[in-house]
């Protein structure tokens, strides 16, 4: 049996929600199916005060094993003899961190406060909240460049605000199956199973996106890239293949723009959120997956061959009839 | 003899709760509730584009995302004069109602009942049912509300996108629109959820139990053994039983500032205060304390718009980086018992009158507006036009101020935002967990909770699930206390001796 404990650091709580989410199967199912042993969840747990720093003092005593440490929230890089921003159990939450990460086998950072400082590190003078190993895209973070866990890796990165349950449970499924190597975190540590799409990918618009037939307001039908800030085509992530909550929805298909909250530089490398930056007509925030001379050429083309039907509904709220094959 | 217990971490509430109290002669003589954290989001929105506020503030709470998100887009609706069309109106309704339903759910099932399974208990009646059904990860019931909890997320899937951390909400509308397919859906998920309620919440149809108007039809709606058999029968049974109506009194004076907006500007459950009569609620009476708070800048207390938030770690006295919210001067609480009773519910009435304030009371509306709103969905759903628009576009104003009020699960929410330069100047918000769990206020009254474990009698200070009780029917949400606060590592310093 594996065992698993999570802390929260300064953080909303939205990844431990996001987690009870989880869908094919629910939580307790999964748990259950990769024969884990939760002992100490905040959210969840019977165990309240002293007994849990009996679980903490036993795995930091070495009396007992630690398989998965989860860490949700940023953490604050604090003296643990001084000004304490985040306490627990008598202790910074830093000191708790760096001691039972000298124990666990696998770290897991929840979340992009956890991997990268996120909204957390984002303006907070004299603070210094950072992630596990990061601080936005600077490796090193709370837990050191060198940090390797027992089974010798290196923080795992579980990005996202929040993060997607199946990206949670399906980190620990891919270890606990035993197929997991280094060779499968990305350049942020992130499992590549995961991150190595864009958000943009299976999005509904994309006929939209294709032909540059962009929504002016929201509501709209239209592409929201050109107007409306949507970073999809910069966020990795799997989010509108995967779909979210039953897999129901996603955030463009919510009609609102991706704001790329699985990125290192997430939130302040997407300003503005709601509107797109544009030199001449062209959006600073370029694709990833297409050469950017090729973006400027393509969408110009685009844009002239675009149907009447796509053109007419990309600035409409519902659904017009037009007349197929005819052309703006 | 004297005795101090201190409580942390405080598990099964949302966030880091550390609650210390002074005990003599095994009686609670004072209490003081702080946050351990501290995280300063109006500190980090000062100087922001206005519209950040809302990737912000959604973000301050994962589970009442919503709710920040409804009181930062009002605060910029009234701010930048925007109008918000028929459909926004309903599916921002149905969008809070699903979020207060699955934070109830989660409060009543997977932190309140979970209690019952304390040792102290062992030997009462039916408790074998109680670990059975409720013991985390395992009990019968609790597999089948996170089920259950999932499902109804899928409403916010279809309608939100995503939860937590959606942006659908804004100024002008919803960015959503929904297609009668859509709608159609939502209908259906609305139907498959009901069995979870009616077979194992309360072993009737959902109708039935609304048709109890007073404590009396409670007592005869339990004399039917598929009811009592229930989870909620269960909760009435064993809850009694165990004395949750004889503790956790709160405040008489229950303020909520009106929940579920229609477009007309009528409210589902009206706001107001109720100090034994109803008055309306006028939010220029809100205002903030922070005599022991760790914050400087001023004295007694200030109306939110003019908030000041600065950090004073050296402050004498203050032991929550949480400020004291007070209205008119006065200690309230906010909750779904204060909706319930200020939106002049029969039943929560008449339970308030023979009961009075309790632990059980309060609870006990927390699980009667849950189902209230179940049976209350569809008709939003039903109100909704597809071939109208569900967004108004709006401009952006370069001075303004606004204002933003909604009722969260945990009661009021506000958002009072001043626009100058097209930048975010000040920034102020009021969770209802602050108001319930605020330290002591500039004249030295003690927040709610504060008040409500005062006089409480403790048998086993090793084991104070008297305590655990109390505490969790408020249903703090510590992420939301976002003036947070600092916890003290030398604790031991303050500890009386035993």
């Amino acid at each position: 049996m594996h065992n698993l404990l999570w802390l929260k650091s300064g953080c909303c709580g939205g990844d431990s929600i996001s987690l009870l989410n989880l869908d094919q199967p629910d939580l307790y199912t999964a748990l259950k199916m990769l024969d884990i042993k939760v002992d100490w969840f905040p959210s969840l747990s019977f165990e309240s005060d002293k007994d849990v720093h009996d679980i903490l003092n036993k795995i930091v005593r070495g009396e007992k094993k630690l398989e998965f440490l989860m860490v949700e929230g940023a953490v604050c890089d604090e003296d643990d003899e001084k000004t304490n921003y985040v306490t627990f159990c008598g202790h910074s939450m830093k000191y708790w961190i760096v001691e039972l990460a000298k124990k666990s086998s696998y770290t897991i950072a929840v979340g992009t406060c956890a991997s990268f400082g996120g909204i957390m590190a984002t303006g907070s003078e004299n603070i210094n909240w950072m992630g596990l190993q990061y601080l936005m895209k600077k490796h090193g973070g709370i837990l050191g460049t060198n940090y390797r866990s027992s089974s010798g890796f290196p923080v795992i990165n579980i990005a996202g605000c929040p993060a997607h349950p199946d990206w949670i449970i399906g980190t620990l499924d891919f270890i606990t199956k035993g197929k997991f190597t280094a060779e499968n975190l990305d350049k942020y540590q992130r499992p590549d199973l995961f991150y190595s799409k864009l958000a943009h990918h299976a999005c509904p618009r994309n006929e939209y996106y294709e032909f540059k037939a962009s929504a002016e307001e929201y509501g709209q039908q239209g592409c929201l890239f050109e107007n409306l800030g949507c970073k999809a085509t910069q966020c990795e992530s799997d989010c509108n293949e995967r779909l979210w909550l039953g897999r129901t929805g996603s955030c463009t298909r919510g009609g609102f723009p991706c704001i790329s909250c699985t990125s290192p530089v997430f939130p302040d490398g997407f300003l503005p959120f709601f509107e797109t930056q544009k030199i001449e007509d062209i959006p600073t925030t370029l694709p990833l997956d297409v050469p950017k001379a090729w973006y400027v050429g393509i969408s110009g083309m685009a844009k002239l061959a675009c149907p009447k039907r796509l053109a007419v509904n990309a600035v409409s709220f519902k659904k017009v009839d037009v007349e197929e094959g005819k052309t703006e | 003899m004297n005795k101090t217990i201190t409580i942390s971490p405080f598990s099964r509430i949302e966030g880091d709760l550390e609650v210390k109290v002074e005990l003599e002669s095994g009686k609670i003589t004072n209490a003081y509730t702080s946050g351990i954290m501290f995280r300063g989001f109006e500190r980090i929105l000062k100087g922001r584009d206005p519209m950040d506020s809302l990737v912000f503030t959604c973000r301050i709470c994962g589970l009442c995302g919503i709710s920040h998100s409804t009181a930062s887009s009002s605060a910029l609706k009234e701010a930048y004069k925007a109008e918000m069309p028929p459909n926004a109106y309903f599916v921002r309704n149905i969008l809070l109602a699903i979020e207060n339903i699955a934070n109830h759910l989660t409060q009543i099932y997977m932190f309140f009942m979970v209690d019952f399974l304390n040792k102290k208990y062992k030997n009462e009646p039916y408790y074998d049912i109680i670990v059975r059904r409720f013991t985390p990860f395992t009990g019968e019931s609790q597999k089948k509300v996170i089920q259950v909890r999932k499902k109804i997320l899928e409403i916010m899937g279809i309608i939100g996108g995503k939860w937590p951390n959606s942006l659908v909400i804004q100024p002008g509308g919803v960015t959503k629109t929904l297609n009668l397919s859509e709608i159609g859906s939502c209908f259906g998920i609305l139907n498959e959820i009901r069995d979870f309620f009616e077979k194992t919440l309360l072993g009737c149809p959902i109708e039935s139990w609304l048709e109890n108007k007073s404590f009396n039809d409670i007592e005869k709606w339990m004399d039917d053994e598929e009811n009592a058999k229930s989870d909620l029968g269960m909760f009435i049974n064993f809850g009694s039983k165990i004395g949750l109506a004889k503790i956790g009194a709160g405040s008489e004076k229950l303020l909520s500032c009106g929940a579920y907006d229609e477009p007309d500007g009528t409210f589902w459950l009206k706001g107001g205060l109720y100090n034994g009569s109803w008055f309306p609620f006028e939010q220029i009476k809100v205002e903030e304390h922070i005599s022991y708070s760790w914050y400087k800048g001023y004295d007694g207390g200030i109306h939110p718009s003019k908030g000041i938030t600065e950090p004073d770690t050296q402050k004498e006295n203050a032991y929550s980086w949480s400020k004291s919210p007070r209205y008119n001067n006065e200690v309230i609480e906010l909750g779904p018992l204060a909706r319930m009773i200020v939106g002049n519910d029969p039943l929560a009435l008449d339970v308030f009158q023979k009961v009075g304030s309790s632990v059980f009371t309060r609870q006990l509306m927390r699980i009667h507006e849950t189902i209230k709103l179940v049976g209350k969905i569809k008709d939003w759903l039903d109100s909704i036009d597809p071939e109208s628009p569900f967004y108004i576009k709006h401009h952006k104003l370069k001075e303004c101020n606004g204002i933003g009020l909604v009722e969260a699960a945990r009661g009021m929410l506000g958002h009072w935002i001043c626009v100058k330069d097209n930048r975010i100047f000040n920034y102020q918000i009021i969770t209802p967990t602050t108001w319930n769990f605020s330290p002591r206020d500039s004249a030295g009254n003690p927040g709610v909770l504060e008040k409500s474990l005062t006089g409480l009698e403790i048998e086993d200070s090793e084991n104070p699930v008297e305590m655990y009780h109390v505490i969790r029917s408020f249903d703090p949400c510590m992420a939301c206390t976002v003036h947070a606060a600092r916890g003290t590592k030398n604790d031991a310093s303050f500890s009386l001796p035993i």
